[in-house]
């Protein structure tokens, strides 16, 4: 449940400070100019969450992680979302031309990166986030009229 | 640990992969477990240069610049939410060093379904071992359909048998296994909807080559022919036409250069087999995907009754519902959070992954790089101290 109340406060942009809701914006305006599934920016996110929150338990922990080792990791958790859920995925060179990237990486870097995300998930990529319920509450009508902001993204 | 340390190659070849290479099992030195091991390429200097057969056909229109394949990731992952009895695990999952391919480990027990005819002619026509194995076929195939996944390669190559031999002469205890090995096999298992280009696949492909194996197991030698296989199909089942495949595929142009057949009665093909295996035999291999049977209703059909009380195979129904049960919304479901891999393994495999980067002014960006490696050995070697 942890995951569904992280998505409430950061998927809808709130405030840009911390680095993690820069890589949501990431996801989000990748998403649209894409035109991939909301689904993969839940996934994209779930896959981050987990792989920072195994590396949290290390001594030099994430808060020394520098800005561009976090827009990578997006970058690679984006890529392998957009891969697995979406017909029609990005090519990486087109994610990495987004005007709003602080760095450029060689496809090779990220192609490498995402195989250690995948290492350390343990190539467990189908999760549950809160996307999947979200499609299920969208389409019940007695609950409709108390979901207001869902209305927004609501394009499925 | 490396995988030269942990596995020992055992010295017979079971086939020859799809792209030319001998698949070998190797030996577990620690558990003593078998396993077969496959490779998928991740370079895609070295993907162009296989060879465009079989299964295979999808890697022709992946695009260079995509970085790990988006079909790798899938299959991957639901190799490893894969668990029933009837299906090979996966044991072993690696990379290596290079990063030019993932290393995959399947459980290897028995011989596959070929070897096993040959060497035990008479006992694998036997009748009651045929429904026992035949119903275990078809739980592991209603298994992956009920994930929502199409095991998409069901040949007799992917199929095991073990726990038979002399001592053992009761043939419900006869295991099969079902895994997923890329071995070049003649003739193929494949449906005629993939064999005519179609592009509207489903799960019904697998009940097909299933079908194809039933009606292996059942004469002794393979179906079809292995030069002309569409050909040799429409012999035995009639040429579709526009009503009995409507919807499939638009059929004028391509079945011009076969034959035109009537189907034939089964039971002239399959002679003494009883008359529910005939019918089940027929509603496997129909050639309208559409109308094929489905593998949860095979698994009803009144062919096997009295098996399945014996059998204490889980149904595929009961799986899904044991899998619903555990965290599933999605269209497979897995753990959100599995922690197998700990923090230090994480961090390390951190350091490896950006080792390669390069940030916008090139000179800053290694330095960069170099010092965080630095800062992850660091961190490790304190952390195992």
């Amino acid at each position: 449940m942890d995951h569904i109340n992280l998505f409430c406060d950061e998927v809808w942009p709130s405030s840009p400070t911390a680095s993690r809701n820069d890589d949501e914006d990431d996801n989000i305006s990748c998403r649209s100019r894409f035109n991939l599934s909301f689904g993969t920016v839940f996934h994209a996110t779930n896959y981050l969450d987990r792989f920072i929150s195994m590396n949290q338990n290390s001594i030099n922990n994430i808060t020394e992680w520098k800005y561009w080792m976090i827009e990578l990791l997006s970058i690679a958790c984006f890529s392998i979302a957009s891969k697995f859920i979406d017909t029609n995925p990005p090519m990486l060179h087109q994610i990495n031309q987004m005007e709003d990237m602080e760095h450029s990486f060689e496809a090779s870097a990220i192609q490498r990166m995402e195989l250690k995300v995948l290492e350390t998930l343990d190539w467990r990529l189908a999760c549950t986030t809160a996307h999947s319920y979200l499609q299920l509450f969208i389409h019940q009508p007695p609950l409709q009229q108390h979901i207001i902001i869902i209305r927004k993204i609501n394009h499925f | 640990m490396d995988f030269r340390d942990k596995f020992k190659q055992l010295d017979l070849g079971i086939g020859t992969s799809l792209s030319r290479r001998p698949i070998f099992k190797y030996l577990d030195k620690e558990t003593g477990k078998t396993i077969a091991l496959k490779r998928i390429i991740l370079r895609h200097e070295l993907l162009q240069a296989l060879p465009l057969t079989g299964s295979s056909n999808s890697r022709q229109e992946q695009p260079i610049d995509v970085g790990i394949p988006a079909n790798t990731i899938r299959q991957i992952s639901l190799y490893r939410i894969l668990d029933h009895p009837n299906i090979a695990s996966l044991e072993y999952l690696g990379n290596d060093p290079g990063d030019h391919f993932v290393r995959l480990g399947f459980e290897y027990v028995g011989v596959d379904l070929r070897k096993f005819q040959k060497d035990n002619a008479i006992r694998s026509r036997h009748p009651k071992l045929i429904k026992s194995l035949m119903y275990q076929l078809l739980s592991g195939i209603a298994y992956y359909h009920s994930v929502n996944a199409s095991h998409g390669n069901i040949n007799p190559t992917n199929v095991l048998i073990s726990n038979y031999g002399d001592d053992n002469n009761d043939d419900e205890q006869v295991n099969l296994l079902i895994t997923n090995l890329d071995l070049c096999v003649q003739p193929s298992y494949q449906a005629p909807e993939i064999l005519l280009e179609s592009n509207r696949l489903s799960t019904a492909v697998d009940m097909f080559s299933a079908g194809c194996i039933f009606g292996e197991m059942l004469i002794g030698k393979p179906v079809f022919d292995t030069e002309n296989e569409l050909g040799s199909i429409f012999k035995l089942l009639g040429t579709p036409t526009k009503q009995t495949m409507r919807g499939v595929i638009d059929l004028d142009e391509k079945l011009k250069k076969y034959q035109k057949h009537s189907p034939k009665d089964l039971s002239e093909t399959f002679i003494g087999v009883e008359p529910a295996g005939i019918d089940l035999l027929s509603k496997l291999l129909c050639l309208n995907p559409k109308e094929r049977i489905m593998a949860s209703e095979a698994l009803k059909h009144r062919y096997f009754y009295g098996i399945e009380a014996k059998k204490r195979v889980p149904t595929p129904a009961a799986a899904a519902a044991a899998e619903v049960g555990n965290s599933s919304v999605g269209p497979f479901a897995a753990e959100v959070g599995s922690s197998s891999a700990g923090p230090s393994a994480a961090m390390d495999s951190l350091a490896a992954g950006t080792s390669a980067v390069v940030g916008s002014p090139a000179a800053s960006a290694s330095v960069l790089v170099e010092s965080w490696i630095d800062m992850v050995s660091a961190a490790l070697d304190s952390s195992e101290n």
